[in-house]
């Protein structure tokens, strides 16, 4: 099969879900010798992207952004061992450490975040739900993350998105760490409010947001990155 | 003690004994779970006409309602309405029979028995006079006329209001006296013969609507109905954010609090008004809603219920003073609030239970009660098991495009044949002017959305699309704000229409709906090819269309005829428990039996979730 063939039949099993044939497609990829690192930017992510926009205007919804991801994830697990050197840095967008507030136990937006944020090439440390303040920080410093992502779905846990950043700045540590919010009852507002660094309305601007702020930016941003705030 | 007998023109259906005077032959119905056999829109106070049955022999002489609402035929040949026939002696009803499916459901009723010996309760007794040789306290002497006390010990304390009543009550009219009981509790002294005038009342707090009852035990009749939107509402529309105001600011509570008493006292005092009743008559408020409502009518901080592990202060039957609560009842009436199951499955379901009888049915049932929690119950023999699932405000009009509340101007259904027809809330056509559509309610976004999967506009994972449609659908896409949207009515300067994002919103929402009784079913090992019924309880659940609920996957795929709405059962539930001690007595048997299962707990609700998103294949 021609090399530009497979990439497109790789990006096209990405887009559609379809995780077996991501994978078989993947080795297919590498074993046409095309560089695993055209393979990951050009037709991994470049199909996330794709799916991406469907599911911003709607064209494609939670499932399609699921299988989508968990297609992506199939192929980076077969090309991933294939890079090394400074590629390996290359590939990795950065570390993300995530979780459902305390008061909170939805999670299904949070994994869903997770599982696209590590499509793009982020080491996402999952801390699961009903996670206090202190905890996240301890994970943040510990995993010297780039970026804390807070996620709610409940507005009385919202309170404990600020502590997080209040925690940082009282030990001196707000400049080391990025910190994004989302989830149901979080606004652009609020985001401002307690000045944090971002917020996204939903998983794929999640993505977007965390490859903004990895492209240089230095935390703690001015004013927040605002993503998707109007929908409708 | 009497028996009524019901049966229908094909035969017996069911005996049910009663054994005191207070309940109707419209309340025995509905208890014998043939409630479906007759409407009562009015909520059993006579003014509909709907609950028309035949007395079979010795048909009590008509009240004035029945003369009002029957015509002399029907009042000759022994028609009356249940709602007026008090069950207090034996009695054969004849039921019109209306389909065979309701026959069918009349078999699984049974046998039951009613005891409605209600909880508050009137006693007239005459003191033998005090002298120089019998010089017992007054307090000594009512309690021994009444038997208070027990092995030799003195009774209870009463209240310091009674107590400073007292003298002067016992005296009043030549130490006639009549006490007024509260199960065992001696709440009130009145002077002389009282028994006449003993009213209880019971309210449904819904999060946006409250229903008041005016109920007299004489009779057991229900003689007043008000209904108001909930107050509290300018705190938020839902639960959650009534909680977050508080968080934000304390004194939220005691405002919220004083708000909804004070509509209840108005609903009172309209109800006791239109029955020529003194609100000094009504001894007790029985309480039905929802755990948070309970919290804040009682002033309790519902904090807790906002967050994991989401814990209530209470959710025990509690009774209380009405007065320390800033009621206007009778000085001494009692407020009782019925008990909830879990943080997120309250009272009114509880209410919604006892009143259609889902826990002593034999088969399986489900009752949804759809809301911003959409809770629901699954019954199966006599087992009952309970979720709530956070489905969000969608099918309330709030984050959908074009979505209203059910006002003036909504377009409250809409049905496919052959083309988009939509039927608006408001005045009917004048002048030969169209009334122009302004949005969409919950029912009428529920029919649309079935509409677009029916006609191919939507497709099973929800996507729009345009391609092998007809033109005539095909012309009704446009773009709005770069999403897909649906021309469903209206001018093209003002259209009314659904989004792509409007549809994803619709599908959450049904999804965790759907979750939640995909759920209940496998933990009781059924399918839902095994329901016998699924009932929608509550304001929604009367209005939305039940084909379009079946056709967008928000039931399970069961038969039409299987589906009904039930009504406002959680005030029905709340009446019963205020005429009758044996119902109340059930309500906490059903709260402390019924399971629950928190969702948010469930490994696999994540994937059952996401399967539940999409909608089923159009046939």
């Amino acid at each position: 099969m021609e090399q530009d063939e497979l990439m497109r039949r790789l990006a096209a099993a990405v887009t559609e879900g379809d995780d077996s044939a991501a994978a078989s497609l993947a080795r297919d990829a590498l074993a046409a010798g095309i560089p695993p690192m055209t393979l990951v930017k050009q037709a991994i992510q470049s199909a996330m992207d794709v799916v991406g926009e469907r599911f911003e205007c709607g064209d494609a919804f939670l499932p399609e952004l699921i299988l989508a991801g968990d297609a992506a994830r199939a192929a980076l697990d077969q090309i991933l061992p294939s890079i090394s050197g400074e590629d390996r840095a290359a590939v990795n967008s950065g570390t993300v450490v995530i979780a459902t507030m305390y008061g909170d136990n939805h999670d299904i937006g949070k994994n869903i975040v997770s599982a696209i944020l590590s499509t793009y090439g982020f080491k996402v440390v999952d801390l699961g739900i009903n996670v206090s303040p202190p905890a996240v920080v301890e994970a943040a410093v510990r995993e010297k993350a780039h970026i804390i992502a807070l996620s709610t779905l409940i507005t009385t846990s919202l309170p404990y998105q600020r502590q997080v950043i209040d925690l940082l700045n009282e030990s001196g540590r707000r400049d080391q760490h990025f910190v994004i919010i989302g989830g149901g009852p979080v606004t652009p507002e609020w985001a401002r409010s307690i000045s944090a660094d971002g917020y996204g309305r939903d998983a794929n601007d999640a993505a977007t947001l965390c490859q903004q702020l990895m492209a240089g930016l230095e935390p703690p941003l001015p004013e927040p990155l605002i993503l998707g705030a109007l929908k409708h | 003690m009497a028996i009524l007998t019901i049966q229908s023109e094909n035969g017996p259906l069911t005996q049910v004994e009663t054994d005191a005077s207070a309940i109707t032959v419209l309340d025995v119905v509905q208890r014998a779970g043939l409630g479906d056999w007759l409407d009562a829109d009015c909520g059993g106070v006579g003014h509909c006409g709907q609950c028309r049955v035949r007395v079979v022999e010795h048909a009590p002489d008509p009240t004035p309602a029945e003369v009002a609402l029957l015509t002399f035929t029907e009042l000759r040949d022994g028609f009356r309405l249940a709602c007026q026939i008090v069950a207090n002696h034996d009695l054969t009803i004849e039921l019109a029979s209306r389909t065979a499916l309701r026959h069918a459901k009349a078999e699984l009723a049974g046998e039951m028995k009613i005891t409605a010996r209600p909880v508050v309760r009137k006693q007239i007794v005459s003191l033998p006079p005090p002298s120089l040789e019998d010089q017992r306290s007054d307090w000594r002497r009512l309690g021994q006329a009444f038997g208070l006390e027990t092995h030799g010990l003195p009774p209870t304390s009463p209240s310091l209001a009674l107590l400073r009543n007292l003298p002067t009550a016992v005296r009043a009219d030549h130490f006639t006296v009549t006490g007024v009981f509260h199960a065992a509790d001696l709440i009130a002294v009145e002077p002389g013969d009282t028994t006449r005038t003993q009213m209880v009342a019971a309210v449904d707090i819904g999060t946006t609507t409250l229903a008041t009852y005016l109920l007299d035990l004489n009779t057991g009749r229900t003689i007043g109905v008000a209904a108001a939107a909930n107050p509290q509402r300018g705190f938020g529309a839902d639960v959650i954010s009534r909680i977050s105001a508080i968080a934000e600011n304390p004194a939220s509570l005691s405002e919220m609090q004083r708000l909804v008493v004070a509509a209840i006292n108005d609903l009172l005092a309209e109800a006791a008004a239109g029955a020529e009743v003194a609100r000094d008559s009504i001894y007790e408020l029985v309480v039905a809603g929802n755990p948070c409502m309970l919290h804040l009518f009682t002033g309790v901080n519902p904090h807790h219920l906002a967050g994991t592990p989401y814990i209530p202060a209470f959710s025990e039957m509690i009774v209380l003073d009405a007065s320390a609560l800033g009621l206007q009842l009778n000085p001494a009436a009692r407020v009782c609030l019925l008990p909830g199951i879990s943080g997120y499955v309250g009272a009114d379901i509880v209410a919604d239970i006892l009143a259609t009888g889902l826990h002593r049915q034999p088969g399986s049932r489900l009752l949804i009660d759809v809301g911003t929690n959409g809770e629901m119950v699954l019954a199966r023999d006599g087992r009952l098991i309970t979720c709530a699932t956070a489905a969000g405000p969608a099918f309330e009009g709030a984050h959908i495009t074009c979505g209203m509340h059910a006002a003036a101007g909504a377009i409250e259904h809409v049905s496919l044949d052959g083309r988009f027809d939509v039927s608006i809330i408001g005045s009917p056509a004048r002048d030969g002017q169209k009334l122009e559509p302004v949005g969409l309610c919950g029912s009428g976004l529920l029919d649309a959305i079935a509409a677009m999967v029916s006609a191919g506009v939507v497709d099973s994972s929800g996507r729009m699309q345009a391609v092998g449609l007809p033109d005539t659908l095909g012309s009704r896409f446009f773009a709005h704000n770069g999403a897909t949207a649906f021309h469903l009515a209206g001018s093209s300067e003002r259209p009314v229409f659904v989004s792509q994002h409007d549809v994803r919103q619709v599908q959450m929402a049904k999804g965790a709906i759907r979750s939640g009784i995909s759920i209940l079913l496998s933990e009781f090992g059924l399918s839902h090819t095994d329901l016998d019924e699924v009932l929608l309880a509550g304001a929604f659940g009367s209005y939305l269309s039940p084909a379009s609920a079946l056709i967008i996957g928000l039931l399970p795929p069961v038969p039409l005829e299987r589906v009904r709405a039930v009504g406002n059962t959680a005030g029905d539930g709340a009446r019963l428990a205020a005429l009758s001690a044996a119902a109340r007595a059930e309500a906490v048997e059903i709260a402390q039996t019924a399971g629950y299962i928190e969702l948010s707990a469930r490994k696999d609700f994540q994937s059952i979730f996401l399967k539940a998103i999409a909608f089923p294949n159009a046939e």
